[in-house]
């Protein structure tokens, strides 16, 4: 955005410049000469070149070259361009070869920062602002805009949550403020508010600018609490059409495997198991030695070798940009398509984007955004620990019995030998079910610029976005679910979106003063309607999902809902001298989500800047050149429910019941009504400091801050005999508190340049209230684990979200003292010790306690890019520091003994005093939820490490190419951890159904889709 | 064209003042979901709160799982096969306050009486229903209730007394438990009003819904219950004989002919069937009944292996005893019982047997679970007429249930030995049918049997008779207070 501000405001110079220029054309030379980047040599392309003193210029053209008639040969030409220094070239009589390079301008201060309805120049920023430009963010071959963010800004937190095609993204800025509601923070793409990053093509971002604090959120009211994220998609210049195309290919692989049982081992392990059933006289010996006698010794079979495959992926972008004075485009169209390291698990974006400007006359500006995209997914199940396949492809590689081949005699898939177990061959997972996921989307906005006065600018925007998505799925009747008969479903839902905005805006200076008011008045809806309709017992599984009649059973179901947003919002900036600034904004939303006597709120803020720099004892300083003092305050707010939460529902449910033969519907109370239910608000403190030094050689920014989220929104618990187990509720009160820090540096400038970038954030969060409960108890082990896992988290005042609770891990029982000195239900010696948290000499749930946290101390990223030539390199590492993970995949591959495979260090289990202290004996559970199950998730990863050739511009423009440049680069190349899950970066029940599981149940390992480690070759080419 | 604009932006902000709040309202034609504002209405309405309400108890919180551990893998005839984790602690005595089925059975029965305390306080001020069918639906409510806490005072004692549908947290929050004879009063009352006004048969003879003799029978179970232990109150042998009587009298039922038929899909809703959990379904079947109770290791017929019998209880009956054969699995897909996963006979009844391909339905089955049967009232008869009065006029019940079993008849007894004979006939005619804790606690004899057992006797306490309050609601609800020993 701030290139294209500026290149309308020179654009408009050049416009009023000309005609003077024509009316003074006289006994004129002509000079010729070529402009460069100073950094590699390659030809500057629409560089303004001027007269000093005079009103004639010209830009260059493809090749750097421009040819400009002055009427003085002694005079002096300016070469301005954007984002370089301009410089003043003295001709003294030259007229021909004249061979201009232009250094880059990395000083930030003119920047512009789009904010909350309007843009900024960085200097007079008083929030807490952090941009990051697409240039900078395209150097990563992903495939969601989010991921792109990862370690690159301070306070804004990345994380993904698997390693599937087009998986999600999580993204926290400073923290987590709300259970209930989203903590995603708000994306406003070109003004539009509430797109998401899923959809966007990364490579159409030309900036992305991250407002943090209240000051600069307060604006976008009941939405901001979370932050902003202000995207800026390309837009056209005028000149000459440009046309270019980016391309890369990506090879992918699982960056480690779990260490298993092969078969011989596993064999051990099983002939351990019968010898004791025979040395104890257990019933079960016969069952198990005749199970066992039938075992071929010589298969072998890696069923992680069986599903992992090499994961491909590619990304072809066009893009054609430019127009005229009036008119002026930018047409983009990407496709791309990843293949998972999971087979037949894949993901494809096509987009095709349109933004259009057009001047109707020197006060109408009108212009339109258009993006259409289109996604589609096959996507491999995970994340499951059991239910009704017993776990899903991840899982099952896992525990599928080693001695068993991928199919039997006949060519069918193998069941596990004890036919009666619910654990699915993982490969039939992978072939015998499609899970289809389709998503068509339009984001369109229209908009007008009028500006009523001088100064006063009236701009009003419709902004209509369309989601269509459906769901396709299929399973065939060698899956358990539908054995025999197979199983199809095909689930649609549609999405509707509108928003009218209406801004005014006034700027004035006078003398020492120079203030700009906003204010404006927005509407919005969303509406939604599914569908779905599933079918069993298919008469024929040709057809799958496309023809439902084939099934003699079907069901069918279908949701709809609505809600609106209307709001007022205002905004003063006012600045003396330039050097005390000051900040006042605030938003009013009203929201038909909320009960009746709390349908609106006010969210107001406050933010003051000084800049030092710009007093007297520092204007002139040589060290100096930029110093700024910011601190704000203000409030924000989450529409932290859904739609219809304070109010009473009963739901139907098709098949609830039966008389006979007859199957009926039922209705059951749903929800109890909270007519109470209000606004999450959000108090936010903010101080923090900018300083540049030495020329901008070194540029580093602070902030502190200190949130308190109140009225928080939870499903309360309520005793379960009221016949509901939670309502919706405003109970509690959570904190969070944290420093940023980024220091930018230029180490080396010239021929080498060698810059380096250093961010870091620590968010410490705490719970402060909790209504009128001391702690909430959560359980994560969705459900499969038994009731050693009913509790698996706690929320507790005075701690933090993400902790973990359960028993700590002390061993194994060696003998029958340490049973008897420790008695705990079911304990013999063999069996799992829990530590006597409470020391009342037993074992009770009274000695659970928390063991642990998943939220990171601190997260940082450190980037170093280098160039030197023709050449770039890029090395960026990114890491997390103190969180843990709950490893529940454990819980079933730690047994000993078990006919499900198991990790090789059950190997080492107990038999007999002192034989082993971490794995239990034979046939004994791993026990319930315990420390034994946490690890260490910290880790630091050499995220990105990237090298780039680009080709010289003498060889290229004989071609007529503006600009080739080839690179190659790796992703997660190196990653320095102590988990040893398949990748510490996992989140299990990140697509959990419940918003509030996915606030609350961090570092939860499942079995989720393993992050990868990628090599890429890429091209990037410039007509 | 300024002007204009300003008259534009004029109108915007009077526009959105004016039209804020209607635009903020949400509107019921929106919704996907019923306000309880204007519903129950209908004859239709009440049916959707009936189904919705009865299909709860068919969930695997209750008696499609959770409700099996507590009644029957608790007793001495039913083991589990896990040798760790919340299943084998019915097993060992071993539960604790956070045991999931401890835990869902709480859960999901107070979710039924909430259901239930819907129909009883919303059916009667309904608009569109006759005075007639308002009986009728308060009626099945307040048969739906009585069942709910009947099973929850068995197994939790003292209970929080919820006859009001809850729509405000707050009154509810700080409950205190009610005596369990005030439950049971609450019970009977329940049963009286329901035996009362419930037709005999409802309108076209769909089975399922609660009628007159279903409040009977249950009724003569209640007070069967309330006249041994805890309560021990002696006035209600009588009480349970004569509603036993009533079931017995009205010539409504009959037992089957052969044991082995009342096991079959085919034959649910038999006219042996005075209630029960109803689980047929055209798609894919949702009970797991017999999935968990068949062996692991016997091919296309294979089941998850939840659960087994024990040879010594099946060595007591004697082979002439015609039940044995559809009580015990003990032979399937060409393996015998030793070699079954666990080296046990089954449980034969929920095995849905004579299914043709096991494998279909994703192994779910449609067998009915009985709640209660003609022959067990048949047996309440007899025990509460025994107790009441002495043998004279309880052979006649108890003979029909062993002349079926293809057992000699009874007579000449005294009261003692024909109270061992009818807890003997119990036993195997009622063997894993939801009953044997309960039984056990009835007799007082939990004490000799669990206290003795195996699997139990470590960690027997008699405090075990009842099962603790879940974790959750005592946190949440400290008032309640938890039960002795836990």
């Amino acid at each position: 955005m701030n290139k294209l501000f500026s290149t309308k405001i020179r654009w408009l110079l050049l416009c009023l410049l000309t005609p003077t220029f024509l009316v003074h054309a006289q006994s004129l030379t002509t000079v010729k000469g070529t402009v460069a980047a100073a950094r590699d040599g390659a030809p500057l392309v629409g560089v303004t070149v001027a007269v000093a003193g005079r009103n004639i210029g010209t830009q260059t053209d493809a090749r750097g070259a421009f040819r400009l008639q002055v009427p003085d040969p002694d005079g002096t030409l300016v070469f301005t361009y954007i984002g370089y220094l301009s410089r003043q070239e003295p001709l003294n009589g030259r007229t021909g070869g004249i061979s201009v390079s232009l250094e880059e301008d990395e000083r930030k201060l003119e920047e512009v920062v789009v904010v909350g309805y309007g843009q900024q120049k960085r200097k007079d920023v008083t929030g807490a602002v952090t941009s990051v430009s697409g240039a900078e963010l395209n150097k990563l071959p992903v495939t969601r805009a989010d991921q792109m963010l990862q370690g690159k800004l301070p306070g804004v937190q990345v994380m993904n949550n698997s390693g599937r095609p087009g998986g999600s993204v999580r993204v926290n800025i400073r923290g987590s403020n709300s259970i209930n509601g989203s903590n995603d923070p708000l994306v406003v793409i070109d003004g539009v508010i509430g797109a998401s990053f899923q959809d966007i093509n990364p490579n159409d971002i030309a900036s992305m600018d991250v407002l943090k604090d209240a000051s600069a959120t307060a604006i976008y009211g009941s939405r901001g609490a979370n932050g902003v994220i202000m995207i800026t998609t390309r837009r056209g210049k005028a000149g000459k059409t440009k046309v270019s195309y980016n391309t890369y290919t990506s090879w992918q692989q699982v960056a480690n495997k779990l260490d298993l049982l092969n078969a011989g081992e596993y064999l051990q392990m099983r002939h351990a198991l019968l010898d004791l059933y025979k040395s104890t006289g257990d019933a079960r010996a016969p069952a198990l030695e005749s199970e066992l006698s039938t075992i071929d010794p010589a298969v072998n079979t890696d069923w992680q070798d069986e599903v992992y495959q090499s994961g491909q992926q590619m990304s072809h972008e066009l893009s054609i940009s430019g127009g005229s004075e009036k008119t002026r485009f930018m047409l983009s169209a990407g496709y791309m398509k990843q293949r998972g390291i999971i087979k037949r698990s894949d993901f494809t974006r096509a987009s095709l984007r349109l933004n259009l400007d057009h001047e109707i006359n020197s006060r109408l500006r009108v212009g339109l955004n258009l993006y259409v995209v289109k996604s589609g997914e096959n996507r491999a199940s995970e994340n499951r620990a059991g239910g009704s396949e017993g776990g899903d492809i991840i899982q099952n590689a896992t525990r599928f019995d080693p001695t068993l081949p991928v199919y039997d005699a006949e060519g069918e898939y193998n069941r596990m030998r004890n036919a009666g177990s619910q654990l699915e061959n993982p490969v039939a997972q992978i072939y015998e079910r499609e899970r289809r996921y389709n998503t068509t989307r339009l984001v369109s906005s229209l908009f007008a610029n009028y500006e009523v006065a001088r100064d006063l600018n009236f701009r009003t925007s419709f902004s209509y976005d369309y989601e269509d998505n459906l769901n396709k799925f299929f399973t065939s009747g060698k899956l358990m679910e539908a054995l025999n008969t197979g199983m199809a479903e095909a689930a649609t839902s549609k999405y509707n979106h509108w928003i009218i905005e209406n801004t005014l805006t006034y700027d004035k200076t006078f003398s020492d003063h120079r203030f700009t008011v906003l204010g404006g008045f927005t509407a919005e809806a969303e509406e939604g309607y599914s569908f779905d309709a599933t079918g069993r017992k298919l008469t024929t599984e040709v057809l799958q999902y496309n023809d439902l009649s084939a099934a003699s059973n079907a069901l069918i179901s279908s949701g709809h809902g609505r809600n609106t947003l209307a709001s007022f919002l205002g905004r003063i900036n006012y600045a003396f001298k330039d050097r005390y600034l000051l900040t006042l904004s605030g938003r009013a939303d009203g929201a038909s989500k909320f009960a009746k006597n709390n349908k609106w709120a006010f969210f107001p803020s406050a933010a003051l800047a000084w800049r030092v720099s710009e007093e007297e004892f520092l204007r002139h300083s040589g060290f100096v050149n930029n110093l700024k003092l910011r601190v704000s305050y203000g409030e924000s707010g989450s529409q932290a429910i859904s739609r219809y939460q304070s109010l009473a529902r009963i739901t139907l449910g098709a098949n609830a019941y039966a008389y006979g033969n007859t199957e009926l519907v039922g209705a059951s109370n749903n929800a109890m009504a909270n007519p109470n239910l209000t606004w999450e608000t959000t108090r936010q403190l903010d101080a923090g400091m900018d300083l540049s030094i030495l020329k901008d050689r070194i540029s580093a920014s602070v902030d502190y801050y200190q949130k308190t989220t109140f009225n928080l929104l939870y499903s309360k618990p309520v005793a379960a005999y009221t016949g509901y187990t939670s309502i919706m509720s405003n109970i509690g009160k959570m904190q969070n508190r944290g420093w940023e820090f980024e220091i930018n540096t230029r180490n080396l400038t010239g021929a080498f340049t060698w810059s380096t970038n250093l961010n870091f954030s620590a968010n410490k969060n705490k719970v402060l209230e909790l209504g009128d409960l001391e702690e909430i108890y959560l359980n994560g082990s969705a459900g499969a684990l038994g009731s050693g896992f009913s509790r698996t988290g706690v929320l507790r005042i005075g701690h933090e979200i993400g902790e973990f609770y359960g028993y700590v891990f002390d061993g194994i029982y060696q003998n029958a003292k340490e049973v008897a000195d420790l008695p705990a239900p079911n304990a013999q010696p063999g069996t799992v010790k829990f530590r006597d948290v409470n020391n009342d000499g037993e074992i009770t749930p009274d000695d659970r306690t928390i063991i642990g946290s998943a939220m990171p101390d601190f997260t940082y990223g450190f980037s170093n890019d280098f160039s030197y030539r023709n050449f770039d390199l890029s090395i960026f590492f990114q890491g997390s520091y103190g969180n843990d993970i709950l490893n529940l995949n454990l819980f079933k591959l730690e047994r000993s003994g078990n006919e499900e495979n198991s990790l090789r260090k059950v190997l080492d289990y107990w038999h007999g005093e002192g034989t082993s202290n971490t794995i239990q004996a034979l046939d004994q559970g791993t026990g319930d939820m315990s420390s034994r199950y946490i690890e260490d998730g910290s880790y630091l990863r050499l995220k990105n490490l990237m090298l780039g050739y680009t080709l010289p511009a003498v060889i290229t423009t004989r071609w007529g190419i503006q600009q080739v440049r080839i690179y190659g680069s790796a992703q997660n190349l190196l990653t320095f951890t102590k988990y040893t899950g398949y990748d510490p970066e996992v989140n299990s029940r990140s697509d959990d159904s419940s918003q509030q599981n996915r606030n609350l149940l961090w570092g939860y390992d499942l079995g989720s889709y393993p992050a990868t480690r990628s090599y890429t070759v890429g091209l990037n080419v410039t007509f | 064209m300024r002007n204009a604009c300003k008259y534009l932006i004029v109108a915007l902000a009077l526009l959105a003042a004016t039209a804020c709040s209607k635009f903020l309202e949400e509107r019921t034609e929106d919704f996907d979901f019923l306000t309880p504002d204007n519903f129950p209405q209908t004859e239709n309405d009440a049916e959707l709160l009936l189904a919705g309400t009865l299909g709860k108890f068919r969930s695997q919180s209750y008696y499609d799982r959770a409700y099996y551990f507590l009644a029957e893998v608790s007793g001495e005839l039913v083991n589990s096969t896990a040798t760790s984790g919340s299943r084998y602690d019915f097993d060992a005595y071993t539960w604790q306050p956070n045991n999931e089925y401890v835990v869902n059975l709480w859960n999901a029965s107070y979710d039924i009486i909430d259901g239930a305390n819907t129909m009883i306080r919303k059916v009667p001020v309904a608009g569109q229903l006759s005075d007639e069918k308002k009986r009728w639906y308060v009626g099945a409510g307040r048969f739906i209730r009585a069942l709910a806490y009947f099973n929850l005072v068995r197994n939790y004692g003292k209970l929080p007394l919820l006859t009001e549908p809850v729509t405000d947290p707050e009154p509810a929050a700080n409950l205190a438990r009610a005596e369990i004879n005030e439950v049971y009063d609450l019970i009977a009352a329940d049963l009286q009003y329901a035996s009362d006004s419930l037709p005999a048969a409802w309108p076209g003879g769909l089975p399922g819904r609660p009628d007159q003799d279903a409040a009977r029978a249950l009724l003569a179970q209640v007070y069967l219950t309330m006249a041994g232990a805890p309560l021990r109150d002696n006035t209600k042998w009588a009480a349970a004989a004569s509603y036993a009587k009533m079931v017995i009298d009205g010539g409504r039922y009959e037992l089957l002919a052969d044991f082995g038929d009342l096991w079959k899909v085919a034959n649910n809703n038999n006219r042996e069937s005075i209630y029960a959990i109803q689980y047929y379904t055209s798609g894919t079947g949702v009970s797991v009944m017999s999935v968990q109770s068949r062996p692991g290791n016997v091919g296309k017929e294979s089941g998850w292996n939840y659960w087994t019998t024990s040879k010594s209880f099946m060595d007591e009956f004697p082979d002439t005893d015609k039940r044995k054969a559809a009580t015990f699995l003990t032979s399937m897909d060409g393996k015998d019982y030793p070699a079954f996963s666990a080296g046990q006979p089954y449980l034969g009844k929920w095995i849905d047997a004579g299914r043709a391909n096991f494998q279909d339905n994703n192994r779910r089955t449609n067998l009915n679970v009985p709640v209660i049967r003609f022959a067990d009232v048949l047996l309440i008869y007899a025990e509460a007429e025994n107790e009441a009065n002495g043998p004279a006029n309880a052979y006649t019940a108890i003979n029909r249930v062993r002349d079926r079993a293809g057992l000699p008849a009874l007579g000449g007894l005294t009261q003692a030995q024909f109270r061992d004979s009818v807890r003997k006939e119990r036993t195997h005619e009622l063997a894993f049918e939801y009953n044997r804790r309960y039984d056990l606690i009835r007799w007082q004899l939990l004490d000799q049997v669990m206290g003795n057992d195996t699997l139990s006797k470590k960690s027997y306490t008699p405090n075990k008779a009842l099962y603790p309050i879940p974790e959750n609601e005592l946190q949440l609800n400290p008032g309640l207070g938890q039960n002795d020993g836990y």
